[in-house]
């Protein structure tokens, strides 16, 4: 795991919480002033409880949370000056949109002049002026999500946690509400907590990010550190790299080779030999070869020739399964490219290809 | 075979409200036959009238007051033996009135019952035990309807307040009042209809004295008794009145989803 930010303005240390048969166990996470960072996981791992716990919503068995340097362990939730926009947003549908907004100002005794214009500065942030008047159940998905994110932010909390932001929102609408919402949460300039399972939205939004996996905080770090480094084969299989083998280290004079059955990979790394290690290789670090065309360095160690087994054209991508000559699997590898290489090399079923691995992001756990 | 259970709900459905309908109809028509016999008298019938209104209403408003942090506590939270107090609180609901009624009698004539009486006031055979009786009838409904009303409001409504600097009693009075107030209107409707038509608890501790502890109910009770059958029918079709009254209010509002 990397180590926490310098001036960490939410720290959360050694933090267990116990539910039921489901325990989050040793969380330590921390985020400073300002940093937009996603806790990331799968369905049913914890991420919803370990933000729940951070508000106060529910008990914690063990640790500490400090909010500045400030230990808000057994505070309660209306102590913490803690932002929250819950995945279906719960606006209230007793309110209108202005009186949602407002609602924060009567428990926190905000004067009417203050109180007022907050509500005119949050419009103009969140460009929802001309919605003040409209019940909540007429609102569009994004134009709910920019009430609640205002009504949290109307309380002027230190952080704010957003539980699935997007869930409730078309995907065609989904990517340019993602930058809409980071431009908000920017320019009010309070951290943020970001909770999701979509990587591709953990990818575009986050500048650090953690992984939990089944009640365990598995790694923490920058994206870069995230996506190109994970630490381990969990996180690798969340993060959703197919091409994971099983293998052993031997000599080799380049480096170590890394036998992996019917064919072996070659990193430029030295490692202890007769190690049990697991390789992996992400899809798009996988290139189709064309032949007659200079190689790159890197990918001329491991070149591996078999032929496609079959190709799923997407609207932005195309994923090919490939099978390595002499191969016992239906398969060896998944490959991910642009949908233009398709075209571009005529890749069809059945046919015959060589392709290479860029050596520098192939990882060992 | 899909035809044949069609045809079997929506039969079964017409049969029962048409056997409604004829119960009612033969009802008026013998109002009709009766009443040109005999007029009953006004003073009994507004009396009754009057005193179900009051005692109904003090019963429910009661009930409803009780109810409401009971309700909230057993739709909120799990704690030890939840599943026991849950039962007992049902209890009212399922078991029979007279043998509540018979009940608090007995409570009555115990020291603890001597005491309450003492600081109180006498509740057997008075006005105060018809209330009392009503309001044992109905607070176990009222706590299931209300918990109904409760649950059906997301927790998370109630979370996010307490984020906003709400404590617990601020998020149930600012949050989930409002939010469950058509289900609280309903349940306050319901349970005042159930306890104007209270009939076995009323009688076994507050009595049937006319003009004295005579709820509409009684009075039918009573006319009955005394072969004044004309009486009995006109307080039969107010308490017909004030029960479709109070569906027809509740279909109008649209709460029944609530329940």
């Amino acid at each position: 795991m990397s180590s926490a930010a310098s001036d960490p303005h939410l720290q959360i240390d050694s933090l267990s919480v116990r539910l039921g048969t489901f325990h989050l166990r040793d969380i330590t996470l921390s985020c400073s002033r300002g940093e937009y960072h996603i806790l990331m996981g799968p369905t049913g791992s914890g991420k919803s409880s370990l933000i729940k716990s951070v508000l106060g919503l529910i008990p914690i068995w063990d640790g500490c949370i400090r909010l500045h340097g400030r230990d808000i362990t057994h505070d309660p939730p209306e102590r913490r000056r803690m932002g929250y926009v819950p995945q279906n947003y719960a606006l209230f549908p007793h309110l209108n949109v202005e009186e949602n907004l407002r609602f924060a100002f009567k428990a926190r005794n905000i004067s009417r002049r203050d109180a007022d214009s907050t509500v005119a500065e949050l419009c103009g942030v969140l460009g929802i002026g001309q919605l003040l008047e409209r019940r909540v159940d007429s609102l569009s998905g994004g134009e709910r999500q920019k009430v609640a994110l205002g009504r949290a932010l109307a309380a002027q909390p230190e952080v704010i946690l957003l539980d699935e932001p997007f869930s409730s929102i078309d995907e065609g609408a989904r990517r340019a509400l993602w930058f809409e919402l980071k431009r908000i949460i920017t320019e009010v300039g309070v951290t943020a907590l970001h909770i999701t399972h979509n990587l591709e939205e953990a990818y575009a939004l986050g500048e650090r990010l953690s992984i939990l996996i089944n009640g365990d905080l598995v790694q923490s770090g920058s994206k870069q550190d995230i996506f190109e480094h994970p630490l381990s084969e969990d996180v690798a299989r969340y993060l959703n790299y197919r091409n994971i083998f099983p293998g052993v280290t031997e000599r080799h004079p380049a480096g170590t080779s890394i036998g992996l059955g019917h064919f072996h990979v070659i990193v430029g790394r030295n490692i202890r030999e007769g190690q049990q290690v697991r390789l992996c290789v992400r899809q798009q670090d996988i290139k189709i070869i064309r032949e007659g065309s200079p190689l790159k360095d890197s990918l001329r160690r491991n070149i591996l020739p078999g032929r496609i087994v079959s190709l799923l054209p997407l609207p932005e991508s195309c994923l090919m399964w490939f099978k390595i000559d002499g191969s016992p699997n239906t398969y060896d590898l998944e490959l991910k490219f642009p949908a233009y290489i398709r075209v571009r090399h005529k890749l069809s079923p059945g046919q015959s290809i060589r392709v290479a691995l860029w050596e520098p992001n192939i990882i060992l756990f | 075979m899909n035809r044949l259970f069609g045809i079997f709900t929506v039969g079964a459905a017409s049969l029962l409200c048409f056997f409604f309908l004829f119960l009612i109809g033969s009802m008026i028509v013998e109002l009709g036959q009766e009443s040109a016999l005999k007029a009953p008298r006004s003073s009994e019938i507004f009396f009754a009238i009057r005193l179900s209104l009051v005692t109904a209403t003090a019963a429910s408003l009661i009930a409803l007051f009780v109810s409401l942090p009971v309700a909230y506590l057993l739709s909120r939270y799990t704690f030890f033996g939840k599943d026991l107090v849950d039962t007992l609180l049902d209890l009212p609901i399922v078991l029979s009135p007279i043998a509540l009624g018979a009940m608090l009698l007995i409570f009555f004539n115990t020291p603890l019952g001597h005491e309450i009486e003492r600081l109180f006031g006498p509740f057997v055979f008075e006005v105060k035990g018809i209330i009392l009786a009503q309001f044992f009838v109905v607070v176990g409904l009222s706590i299931r309807l209300l918990k109904s009303a409760f649950e059906a409001i997301d927790v998370e409504y109630e979370n996010l307040a307490r984020t906003l600097g709400y404590n617990q009693v601020q998020v149930f009075l600012r949050v989930v009042l409002p939010m469950a107030g058509k289900g609280l209107l309903a349940s306050f409707l319901l349970v005042w209809g159930r306890a104007i038509g209270e009939f076995g608890a009323t009688v076994t501790l507050a009595g049937a004295t006319p003009l004295k502890t005579e709820t509409i109910p009684v009075a039918i009770n009573l006319s009955f008794a005394s072969a004044d059958i004309s009486s009995a029918l006109v307080f039969i079709t107010i308490l017909i009145g004030i029960s479709l009254g109070i569906l027809f209010f509740l279909r109008k509002v649209d709460v029944f989803g609530r329940l």
